[in-house]
């Protein structure tokens, strides 16, 4: 984690996203209008960090992390993962940046195929992308089970048979199948209930820890940053408006938005929370 | 004397093979009036169905199986359809988690605001569309003439949530259930939200039962907080006493595994709460968290739950008291003499 070399660059990513306003802009097919969802966007993730991408609904984290792996093509900018440049890889140049970038979404009921049991689904993933020691199905599932904690049992049920944290669990296990340095994990605790979101933060910091992995931790919840997060970057309207060691940012906040961020947590403590609050709450 | 009154409470859903299944086992909750209480839990434990149970709007195939609901006096279970419908509409207000599925989509805010209105209030419709801009200036929203002609989708979620509490507050109830109203939305929007409901209770001394998963959200407004887990209250008291001084093995788990922005910079891991959260289908006849729990004593597994007052307005159901401060120890222990 010390080491800091550089193996995620993202620099100056702009994606707009047009939308037809009129109806006869619609039938026209025109798009009148642009939005920038992504604003010049430059962060860059260590091998073995952790960094936090926090922001609100529609600041577009969500669109820097599916820009990162090509999801949705970016209009400007320039990514470089371990030196190699992800815009303008093809084919199987970019399926192996694909794979060494993995991706976590928020819901891994719609990740994860329903009618395929959790070891198919793991192995599939692994004899894709022609991973070593995946032609011994049985032990290559078995050893994704016991990364993320789960028991071997677990290969043989379906999707719906477990339970949140377990999937979620799962969706992890598919994404470290083919053995990724990057894992982008798009509010892959938001959906899970406090005991539950506590384990599969352990669970990240574990895989940071054993697999020297890195992870672009994506949450709107500046806490749950705060529980993993070695640095932070924060978004606001498709910029990055501070970005720093999350002590830092969290202590001593330099920009306007993240003040007003962090001054609308909800604070478990009541004795914290009716005190600070009382007229601090930016209207807006 | 409280404005609610739940006793033994107990929710069960009919299955196709025989026995039914309980979801709430038994729940006792008042709140009196002016009061903002929070119930708080993780998914399954019951919050929800506890919350609307009050208004006797539990989803099919579930069923209030016994217990009682005493609103102001009367029994909300005894009342008939008419009545049922008198109480919806002007004793309580209900706003839910999703204020977009909760508004009519193809209608303009100003006709669903105005026709609860005219429905409950029997308002004029001239009357009723000057009251319901009163009410959307009410609840803080900007530019009300405006927004009384724009369709939902064309309003962001917090805006959406502002236009549920016009309504829900309309014919100024006295009690208002709010099931994770602020869940849908972002933190700053959030902190706007329970500020606009914890002000509409000081002004109109309404009672509220907020249901939240955060403890955060709990913390902001609520006077006093009851813990739910896996269909019983676990805990109840004032949210100052839960948070400070939790007394049961559940609380302090669930308090514990809260992510803190304290945490920044000096990383620990949390101590996460072994095991899963009991199946419906699971019958325990002791303690539902004895499975789980780090300080369980054999006979917890055979003790029925009973709330049991630890301090002045401070219940626990736990007998083993594994945090009792010294005088409660001392009080138990001259029980068992005596």
């Amino acid at each position: 984690m010390s080491d800091s070399v550089s193996l995620l660059e993202v620099e100056g990513l702009v994606k707009e996203f047009g939308f037809r306003r009129r109806i006869a802009d619609r039938i026209a097919r025109r798009e009148s209008a642009s939005h920038r969802a992504v604003d010049d966007v430059s962060f860059q993730l260590n091998r073995g960090e952790i960094l936090g991408l926090a922001g609100g609904s529609g600041s577009g984290k969500t669109t820097v992390a599916r820009c990162v792996i090509r999801l949705v093509e970016p209009d400007a900018g320039r990514i470089e993962l371990d030196k190699a440049d992800i815009l303008t890889a093809e084919r199987s140049e970019l399926r192996e940046l694909r794979r060494r970038a993995q991706m976590v979404f928020q819901d891994p009921y719609a990740s994860l195929n329903p009618r395929m049991t959790v070891g198919a689904s793991l192995h599939e993933a692994g004899r894709v992308h022609g991973r070593p020691g995946s032609d011994d199905a049985t032990a290559f599932v078995g050893r994704l089970l016991s990364l993320v904690q789960l028991s071997a049992a677990m290969a043989e049920r379906k999707p719906r048979e477990l339970s949140g944290g377990q999937r979620q669990r799962v969706a992890v296990a598919r994404a470290l199948a083919v053995d990724p340095e990057v894992l982008i994990a798009d509010e892959a605790v938001s959906a899970l209930d406090v005991s539950v979101q506590a384990q599969l933060l352990n669970l990240f910091l574990d895989l940071r820890d054993e697999l020297g992995i890195a992870i672009l931790f994506i949450a709107h919840q500046l806490a749950v940053i705060a529980e993993v997060a070695d640095r932070v970057a924060v978004m606001h309207l498709g910029r990055v408006v501070e970005t720093g060691r999350t002590e830092e940012v969290f202590r001593a906040p330099k920009d306007a938005y993240t003040k007003t961020l962090l001054a609308a947590h909800p604070d478990p403590d009541p004795r914290h929370a009716r005190a600070d609050k009382a007229g601090t709450i930016v209207k807006h | 004397m409280s404005l609610l009154e739940i006793r033994g409470l107990r929710v069960e859903f009919d299955t196709h093979d025989g026995a039914p299944l309980a979801a709430v086992k038994g729940v006792d909750l008042d709140i009196a009036t002016g009061e903002v209480v929070g119930l708080v839990g993780e998914s399954g434990s019951g919050k929800s169905l506890t919350c609307r149970s009050v208004v006797d709007l539990v989803p099919r195939p579930g069923r209030i199986a016994s217990g009682s609901i005493r609103f102001d006096g009367a029994d909300v279970r005894a009342m008939s359809q008419k009545q049922l419908r008198d109480f919806r509409a002007h004793s309580v207000g209900m706003i839910s988690q999703s204020p977009f599925s909760s508004l009519n989509p193809v209608l303009r805010v100003g006709a669903q605001v105005s026709e609860t209105l005219r429905v409950n209030r029997g308002l004029s419709k001239s009357d009723a569309a000057a009251e319901a801009l009163a009410l959307l200036e009410r609840v803080g929203i900007a530019d009300p003439e405006r927004r009384l002609l724009s369709y939902p989708h064309e309003l962001s979620g917090g805006m959406c949530q502002r236009v549920m509490i016009a309504i829900a507050t309309a014919s100024h109830p006295r009690l208002l259930l709010a099931d994770e109203p602020t869940t849908a939305l972002d933190v700053t929007t959030q902190a706007q939200i329970l500020r606009l409901i914890a002000e509409m209770r000081s002004k109109h001394t309404m009672s509220v039962l907020l249901v939240s998963h955060d403890f955060g959200v709990i913390a902001q407004i609520c006077d006093r907080v009851a813990v739910m887990y896996g269909g019983h209250i676990v805990e109840s008291g004032s949210v100052d006493a839960i948070y400070h001084e939790p007394e049961h093995p559940y609380t302090r788990a669930l308090l514990a595994s809260i992510p803190n922005l304290d945490a920044a910079g000096q990383r620990r891991r949390r101590q996460p709460i072994s095991g899963h959260p009991p199946e419906l289908s699971e019958a325990l006849p002791g303690c539902v968290f004895e499975p789980r729990c780090g300080f369980a004593q054999p006979e917890c597994r055979s003790v029925p739950m009973v709330l049991e007052e630890v301090s002045p307005g401070h219940q626990c159901a736990c007998p083993v008291h594994p945090f009792a401060t010294p005088a409660l120890v001392e009080r138990d222990a001259s029980k068992a003499q005596a």
